[in-house]
């Protein structure tokens, strides 16, 4: 059984189609990679060091665990349908004389692979940090290289539980789809809120050194109440219970193997209902009202777009967000609000940033940075239809423009209630995510035409491994820094004036980009 | 109606997949291409269409340069792919009015046409449930209806009878030959050789990117059976 599983994890590692010739694309983005993966671990010893120089390196271990699962938890979770289900060569992989139990293995394999490896990068710059503070020993360096292994796979485990939980649910509805992306949609905002919910329960003392170590009591005791195998780590690394890491081994391996157990009575019919679609065969021909080309290139993108959870929660992350900023915003006091930001910002700056920040988040809702991507293997269709490839583009940035928009205003107006802008500053609030709004559609189309990626066989290589959509989710976050940098360096300059400027800026941009991209042949 | 002169493709590494094909096809003309796999047929077809770009030659449509200007050569003309990999997360009928829109089809002749199509190929009950869950052969039909749709005066199609049920195959003969009658042409390419034999007015054999045979179907075989013309001019070159 283990050489068939590694024989199915290692045609799924070569079908991901890691090219062997390199030029100078492949060149860039491995640097991009390497780049963002040594961010990961400057900001992991960091944080481990920080921690020991202020005395909490008790906390280091609990966050050793918590960081790298609660990612893990996350991207697991959307991962689930593509990869553990309804992924393409399942009947293929199915019809072969393989236990279904090792294809799930192989398949389960495959993401704690992955995770596995961001995982080392974050614990073992970690260990680095908190050894330098904390006692060690042999044995407690060989606990924390043990536990690199195992800190994935109660989250990878536990996630594509809830991911298969919810696939289990939406397979018995009609609109599959649409409920799955629902349930998804509700669990994401939940996991947000949480986030943005446990700051509240910092308390309000401040910095002082003589309160440094009630803080970290505080903190070490609610992180290890929230998730105790945090709390047998720990203990197994410093020393004070060594069956407590054994505990945290076993639940580890036992919580993967609960899981095959489990997934593998049900993974049949979960792939069929996922995989077959219910037919009424009534259809009788009804009223058609004709549209403009650029309109049904739009209609398209609109049902291509609901029509898939991975795309829907992927690409629509920055406006839900922006949603909930804006909402959130009332639910915060002015004085919660300024401990939260740790510094003081006067407060006609603070609402000369908010345009920004709400512009950033617009921004990071691209779906024309994989649009023409995800045309796939439907690419002919387009190519070979008499429409104009300004046509084809304008549709499918009149989609993206859709959804950022109507967000973009509405959360504009929250805010804009909630921190009672007025003036120029409240123009400001209402142009600039508009202006961001284009610009930030414009360039994904342009990054789109940069760096296509036609031959997928899984939405998530294009929805979140390509490199258009990783340059299309920093983007907002790229422009907005040197604008909010403008904000702090003109200090009591109107900051109304200056956003209009900012806005002005950016549809410039908008404008350039287009001017390129019309003449691009796609 | 098509004028393919002096055309040629050549992939990255430098193979040719197709050399110096010239070939025409008149109104109501039904011309087979044949060849063996990888002859140079999908290649061919595709640059007609304007889903491949080449760089030498010239292909002409209804007298008009599909580099000089697609739009309007693909107005005029349909293109079904050997395996039409449709839009899955529409419905037959959203693609459809999909397909109208772009061609700009009025909507009371539209649905006139998709309702006739959709009864002739036995698919309008299907119409509204989602292309994901079409069979193989259902995907074929809703393809060609697609094309039908807005009467084209040039249809090409790569293997259009591979899924077809006979009788649905029958029907895109008789709808083959009706649109002849009415003056369009059809160009595609088959490896069923009998079908091609009876159907065709006119056909072409590719062989290694080069055309070796090109004609009047009567003048070509004489008394001889297209399989046999065929297996003689790919085995040893007329």
């Amino acid at each position: 059984m283990r050489s068939k599983c590694l024989l199915l994890v290692k045609i799924q590692i070569q079908n991901l189609g890691l090219k062997k010739k390199w030029g100078v694309k492949q060149i860039f983005l491995a640097a991009i990679y390497v780049i963002l993966l040594a961010m990961l671990a400057s900001y992991s010893f960091g944080l481990a060091f920080g921690l020991g120089f202020l005395g909490m390196e008790e906390l280091v271990p609990g966050c050793a665990v918590i960081l790298p699962g609660i990612v893990t938890f996350f991207f697991s979770m959307l991962k689930t349908n593509g990869i553990l289900f309804a992924y393409k060569d399942y009947e293929m992989l199915m019809s072969l004389p393989v236990p279904t139990r090792t294809v799930i293995a192989s398949r389960f394999l495959l993401m704690y692979l992955f995770h596995l490896g961001m995982t080392a990068f974050v614990l073992v710059p970690m260990g680095i940090g908190y050894f330098l503070w904390a006692e060690s020993s042999v044995m407690a360096v060989l606990i924390w290289i043990t536990g690199i292994f195992l800190i994935p796979l109660i989250p990878t485990a536990a996630a594509t539980l809830v991911g298969a939980g919810i696939i289990f649910i939406s397979a018995r509805f009609r609109r599959a789809n649409a409920v799955s992306t629902v349930l998804t949609v509700l669990l994401t905002m939940s996991v947000l809120i949480a986030s943005f919910g446990s700051t509240a329960v910092i308390p309000e003392e401040g910095f002082t050194p003589e309160q440094i170590g009630m803080i970290g009591k505080a903190l070490r005791d609610s992180i290890y109440q929230m998730y105790p195998p945090a709390n047998w780590f720990f203990r197994g690394v410093t020393g004070a219970g060594l069956m407590d890491f054994f505990l945290f081994a076993a639940l580890s391996v036992g919580v993967y193997l609960i899981f095959v157990v489990l997934v593998s009575k049900n993974y049949k019919k979960m792939n069929t209902a996922l995989m077959t679609h219910r037919t009424k065969g009534n259809y009788q021909v009804e009223k058609i009202t004709a549209k403009h080309p650029v309109t049904a290139i739009c209609q398209k993108e609109i049902r291509r777009f609901f029509g898939s959870t991975i795309y829907c929660v992927n690409m629509g992350i920055g406006v839900l967000m922006s949603l909930m900023l804006a909402v959130a915003s009332f639910f915060v006091s002015d004085a919660d609000l300024k401990r939260m930001l740790g510094v003081q910002i006067p407060e006609q700056m603070l609402k000369g940033i908010l345009p920004l920040i709400l512009g950033a988040l617009i921004m990071m809702t691209c779906t024309t940075s994989v649009s023409l991507s995800l045309e796939g293997k439907n690419l002919w269709i387009l190519k070979s239809l008499p429409i104009t490839k300004e046509e084809i583009y304008k549709g499918k940035m009149l989609f993206n423009l859709l959804l950022q928009i109507p967000t973009a205003l509405i959360s504009s107006a929250l805010l804009a209630v909630r921190f009672r802008v007025t003036g120029m500053t409240l123009i400001t609030l209402f142009v600039y995510p508009v202006a961001a709004a284009f610009a930030g559609t414009v360039w994904g189309l342009f990054i789109n035409l940069k760096l296509p990626v036609y031959n997928w066989t899984n939405e998530t290589t294009v929805v979140k491994q390509s490199a258009a959509s990783f340059f299309a989710l920093i983007f907002g976050i790229i422009v907005s820094i040197p604008f909010m940098g403008l904000i702090f360096f003109v200090g009591d300059v109107s900051v109304g004036v200056l956003g209009v400027a900012e806005a002005g800026v950016l549809l410039l941009i908008a404008a350039g980009l287009w001017s390129y991209c019309r003449r691009v042949e796609f | 109606m098509l004028r393919i002169e002096h055309f040629s493709k050549r992939y990255k590494g430098g193979k040719k997949a197709v050399d110096d094909l010239n070939l025409f096809v008149e109104a109501g003309d039904i011309y087979g291409f044949i060849g063996h796999n990888g002859a140079g047929k999908s290649t061919t077809i595709k640059s007609v269409a304007g889903v491949l770009e080449f760089e030498e030659g010239t292909i002409t449509i209804d007298g008009i340069d599909i580099k000089e200007n697609p739009v309007a050569c693909k107005k005029c003309m349909a293109y079904i792919p050997d395996n039409p990999d449709l839009y899955e997360h529409l419905t037959g009928i959203q693609y459809l009015n999909f397909i109208g829109d772009i061609f700009e089809v009025e909507a009371s002749v539209r649905k006139e046409r998709i309702q006739r199509y959709g009864d002739q190929f036995a698919l309008t009950g299907a119409l509204g449930d989602p292309v994901a869950s079409y069979s193989h052969g259902m995907k074929q039909k809703l393809a060609i209806i697609s094309a039908l749709i807005h009467e084209p005066k040039l249809m090409i199609l790569d293997e259009p009878f591979v899924g077809l049920d006979p009788k649905a195959t029958l029907l895109l003969k008789n709808t083959m030959h009706e649109m002849c009658r009415r003056g369009a042409a059809i160009f595609f390419s088959t490896h069923v050789l009998d079908v091609a034999e009876k159907l065709c007015n006119k056909v072409a054999i590719i062989k290694d990117g080069k055309l070796v045979v090109s004609g009047e179907m009567e003048s070509i075989l004489k008394d001889a059976s297209l399989e046999h013309l065929f297996m003689e001019v790919t085995e040893h070159e007329k």
